[in-house]
């Protein structure tokens, strides 16, 4: 595959998607096509948020719709543009699914198995790391509904999450509190293209 | 309290699964038993919303593995919410289809492999093991003629070619015979009442050796 695969992963409020868009620009300078994607697609996440209301999910009947939608993903989408050549920012990939929908070292093993079977191995993953407090705030500045992760409490419990899990997963940490600017010019120095 | 009995019909299209599990849970009920019968994908509200993705005639571009997964996301959700509470409250649960249609279909059928499509069921099954399996064995040409006889509208999965059909049923004769103490293959050509009865003598003698193992 000639294509490159960036994941930006982390906690809500950390601004993944501006710096998704930032960097597409970028690589457009370097004449470099990319795509942005997202995990979950914008369509199962309007389907979570609208079953999650009505009743609730199985954390495990998400984490097989999660597989089942990056599947296809990648096979449509993400693998077809790595082979023309095209770069591929991805935000989250099945890290996500560990840190939400897994909830114990061997549901870690299991949903990592399932989504290695199809999921190309990312070149580059950025973890936006951030304090619970100050994700909260740049949550509520969205002026969006709250989804449900998004307490104080969850945040944090999800970042220890984050932590340990990549403690197995190569990644570059992204300190999230800096200025858009500067988290933009780490992130390229990081991909060694100038 | 006893955990009830779980009964699991399986076969191809125009089998006659969804009439079979009814009348059978008619007959159960008319003994006095407490009975739930329910139906793969589907069975629950998210399951059932599910089963309108993967039988949408307009998703006939969906993945063989996208599909596995939808199917198993339908069975977690079914599980936990209808099949495990229902057995531990005693109850005998008939349901239309379960993990040996994924295992028929996806893995024999669009041949992603047996043990994939096991071991990726693995945790939906969450160690509901069927006490009984009753395949209703047709071959495919006759019941796709049913189907069709009957005017019923023919969704995505009604369509396929007559050889995936073929590696279905093949693969569920393959289960038949490979889980043989769990499984029964009645002959589903014959008329509903006479598969009725085939089925009747099956799931009493079950129940009977049930109440047997009990009192030892």
């Amino acid at each position: 595959m000639k294509g490159k695969l960036i994941v930006f992963e982390g906690v809500s409020g950390t601004g993944k998607e501006t710096q998704a868009k930032l960097l597409q620009k970028f690589l457009a300078t370097q004449k470099i096509k990319s795509n942005i994607v997202f995990h979950p697609s914008p369509e199962l996440k309007e389907i979570f948020s609208a079953w999650r209301k009505e009743r609730s999910i199985d954390a495990l009947t998400e984490t097989y719709l999660l597989l089942a939608d990056r599947s296809s993903r990648v096979r449509q989408q993400i693998r077809p543009a790595l082979e023309k050549g095209e770069w591929v920012i991805s935000l989250r990939n099945y890290v996500s699914a560990l840190v939400y929908q897994g909830k114990t070292e061997k549901d870690w093993t299991w949903i990592t198995n399932e989504f290695l079977r199809f999921e190309p191995k990312p070149d580059y993953l950025f973890y936006f790391d951030i304090t619970p407090g100050d994700a909260m705030k740049r949550i509520l500045l969205r002026g969006e509904p709250l989804g449900k992760f998004e307490t104080p409490t969850l945040l944090n419990e999800k970042r220890k999450n984050y932590k340990k899990i990549l403690q197995a997963i190569p990644h570059i940490t992204v300190d999230a509190s800096q200025s858009i600017e500067r988290i933009h010019r780490g992130i390229i120095s990081n991909l060694h293209i100038v | 309290m006893k955990r009830g009995l779980f009964i699991v019909f399986e076969g191809t299209e125009g089998a006659g699964k969804s009439v079979q599990a009814e009348l059978l849970g008619n007959r159960l009920r008319e003994t006095g038993k407490k009975v739930v019968v329910t139906r793969e994908p589907g069975g629950t509200r998210i399951g059932e919303q599910i089963r309108a993705i993967t039988h949408d005639t307009k998703n006939v571009d969906l993945d063989p593995i996208a599909e596995a997964y939808l199917m198993a996301a339908s069975r977690a959700q079914h599980v936990r919410e209808i099949i495990a509470p229902a057995l531990a409250d005693g109850n005998i649960v008939i349901t239309d289809r379960f993990v040996d249609s994924s295992i028929a279909y996806q893995g024999y059928g669009r041949n992603l492999g047996v043990t994939q499509i096991a071991e990726l069921n693995e945790l939906a099954v969450n160690g509901a093991k069927p006490d009984l399996v009753i395949l209703l064995d047709v071959p495919p040409s006759v019941g796709l003629a049913r189907l069709e006889k009957e005017g019923k509208q023919k969704d995505r999965l009604d369509t396929q070619q007559r050889d995936f059909y073929d590696r279905v049923r093949q693969g569920y004769l393959a289960l038949a015979k490979n889980n043989s103490s769990r499984y029964v293959v009645v002959d589903a050509t014959k008329s509903a009442e006479e598969v009725a009865s085939s089925v009747w003598r099956v799931v009493r003698d079950a129940l009977a050796r049930r109440n047997e193992e009990s009192k030892k």
